[in-house]
């Protein structure tokens, strides 16, 4: 999602980042205009290309589409419909069709080809992307942490912190969480006393606990480089251990076996 | 059971859509007649398919389990159906000229499955896609529980999402499958979705260079798939979702759906007879896009309507245009739906 308020120039060089790619797809789009005989390919690579630039930029569309619409978050979604890759390779293959020698067009094409590598950026350099270590694709640490919640086949509560949100309930359903990803995309719900709490810097360890155990939550994993004013172990919570980066605390005065062992667990509390 | 989860696999991501596809071989040109072509028409019709029962059971308020039998035997069938009456012209089938160019965009093509299997993506909306997947398989019931947190769906929010059924095709897969829809969604459909992207390539290139430019169709797909590997301009791109969201819905949008009409739009203007089977393939990607994700309501519709304006202009034949437009139906409706129910 883009920040609202960018005009749709300013989500063309976000969305181009340092152009080059653009750059070629503009110049492809010239030459094809001026050289392209088949009418057919013209109108659906060029003419489409520059039909959809040009509402793009409209001011009517994109005011309908951005306010109206409330879509200025996605209207660089547009640019998807520029077909970039196909008219950029069909304008190279275009040009290379030109030259009658065979080696100066392998030198053109392999002159591109570097251009091609030099401009562009990498996609698996991106930052989104990590070394995945489970079929599952989720960070070991969650896979582990999920496993040694689920002491029997039952539903456990757990609260996590924001980075790792998101992989809990794509793992397994018997982690419940008082509250989930949508905290992080539709801002602060009806439970954000404990969300407030995990997001600060130095964790309130007693105000941390006494809301988590008034929620019933079984299981706290903290990110280790926060500062705790405080030892959950002063408040029913205590360490099963560390899995990377983050830390679990278990509730010790819950009940954790499966339901059909409750009515004992309950009298021996009793 | 993982030999049995093999073959189901194969039968729901390779048998049936290719039988599917089938159908529409006795309509294309020869030359159009490849496997991927075939492979994706016929994909492009089991999601459609899926699309209209999945509304159909959660209108209905029936069970994942249920919609899974009715899918199945709806798929069977159709797959069985076609099979039966094409099963002559499998002999039609093109295969590819296995040149130098092919070999290298094979390469590209393997190199990104290898990248999609070896890496993770770090993405927010898999907290949507697979946690309602794997939700509503263990569930058994369509938006009922918050995918979320696992408490019961209290507010309407989920209502955006619920015409884009590709969650739910997911869950479907894992279920007739046994594969967990992490494992589902992240390797195998991955790398799936990552195959016909590059098959829809290589029948743009097929349209793209005929006759004695043919020589160049391959290494116009190696070179596109390069332009794609190194277009992480910003984590805005098309390409950027391709390689790294594939199994997400907007995702399979831009790798299938916007090349998809792109390949039909030259082969409309390029296609002199049988060209109604372009208009219902139309409509069947239409139902599949709204189920890859609900902004293709807006993003199909427009390009749709100015493509195929700008290739009846190109062809001198307006005809083509207005019989373009009907086949808009299904997302006139679709918006319709989306902004009295859903909004």
């Amino acid at each position: 999602m883009l920040e609202s308020g960018l005009n749709p120039f300013e989500i063309i060089k976000l969305y181009s980042g340092n152009t080059t790619f653009m750059l070629m797809f503009a110049l492809s789009l010239i030459y094809l205009w001026v050289f392209e005989k088949d009418r057919v390919k013209k109108a659906v690579l060029v003419i489409l290309s520059v039909t959809m630039l040009v509402l793009f930029v409209f001011p009517l569309f994109s005011h309908f589409f951005m306010d109206k619409m409330d879509e200025a978050g996605t209207y660089y979604r547009f640019l998807w419909l520029l077909p970039t890759s196909i008219v950029s390779g069909y304008a190279v293959f275009h040009i290379l069709d030109r030259f009658k020698n065979k080696f100066v067009r392998t030198g053109a094409f392999a002159i591109v080809v570097i251009c091609v590598l030099i401009g562009g950026v990498f996609m698996y350099e991106s930052p989104a992307f990590f070394d995945s270590t489970n079929a599952y694709q989720i960070p070991q640490c969650v896979v582990d942490m999920c496993d040694d919640m689920m002491v029997a086949e039952r539903e456990y509560e757990a609260v996590f912190p924001d980075e790792i949100l998101q992989y809990p309930r794509q793992y397994t359903t018997y982690i419940t969480m008082p509250y989930g990803f949508e905290m992080l995309q539709f801002g602060h719900g009806q439970n954000d006393d404990i969300h407030s709490e995990m997001v600060k810097d130095t964790l309130n360890v007693q105000m941390l606990a006494l809301l988590c155990e008034g929620k019933h939550v079984h299981y706290i994993v903290i990110n280790n480089n926060k500062t705790l004013d405080g030892r959950f172990e002063d408040y029913n919570y205590e360490l099963v251990g560390v899995y990377g980066d983050y830390s679990m605390y278990k509730s010790t005065t819950m009940f954790f076996d499966s339901w059909d062992k409750f009515e004992e667990w309950k009298k021996n509390n009793e | 059971m993982i030999i049995l989860s093999i073959l189901q696999i194969i039968l729901y991501l390779l048998v049936i859509p290719f039988s599917m596809g089938l159908a529409f071989t006795r309509f294309f040109d020869e030359k159009h007649n490849t496997i991927g072509n075939i492979l994706t028409g016929g994909f492009i019709m089991e999601l459609a398919t899926f699309q209209v029962l999945f509304l159909a059971f959660y209108r209905l308020h029936r069970t994942l389990t249920e919609l899974t039998w009715c899918a199945s035997t709806v798929l069977i069938f159709l797959a069985v159906l076609s099979l039966i009456t094409n099963f002559m012209t499998i002999k039609k089938i093109k295969l590819p000229k296995f040149d130098l160019g092919f070999i290298v965009f094979v390469l590209f093509t393997v190199y990104m499955i290898v990248m999609r299997n070896l890496q993770g993506v770090n993405d927010g909306d898999d907290a949507f896609v697979i946690g309602n997947a794997l939700t509503t398989l263990t569930n058994d019931v369509f938006y009922k529980v918050d995918y979320y947190t696992g408490f019961t769906i209290t507010s309407k929010s989920y209502l955006r999402h619920l015409l884009a059924s590709n969650p739910l095709f997911i869950a479907y897969l894992s279920k007739v499958t046994f594969v967990h829809p992490a494992i589902l969604a992240h390797r195998i459909l991955g790398s799936f979705y990552l195959c016909l992207h590059n098959a829809v390539i290589y029948n743009i290139a097929i349209l793209l260079f005929t006759k004695e430019k043919d020589k160049y169709r391959s290494l116009f797909a190696s070179f596109v798939s390069l332009l794609t590997i190194w277009d992480f301009h910003s984590y805005l791109t098309d390409s950027t979702f391709i390689l790294s969201r594939t199994w997400q819905g907007k995702s399979m949008f831009v790798a299938l759906g916007i090349p998809l009409v792109i390949m039909i739009l030259l082969m409309l203007g390029e296609c002199e007879g049988k060209k109604n089977i372009f208009y219902v393939f139309l409509i069947f990607l239409s139902f599949a896009s709204v189920a890859m994700t609900p902004a293709s309501i807006y993003l199909y519709s427009i390009m749709v309507f100015v493509g195929s304006f700008c290739v009846a202009v190109a062809v001198k034949k307006m005809s083509l245009f207005f019989k373009v437009l009907p086949t808009l139906l299904p997302m006139a409706g679709f918006a319709l739906l989306y902004y009295f129910y859903f909004s």
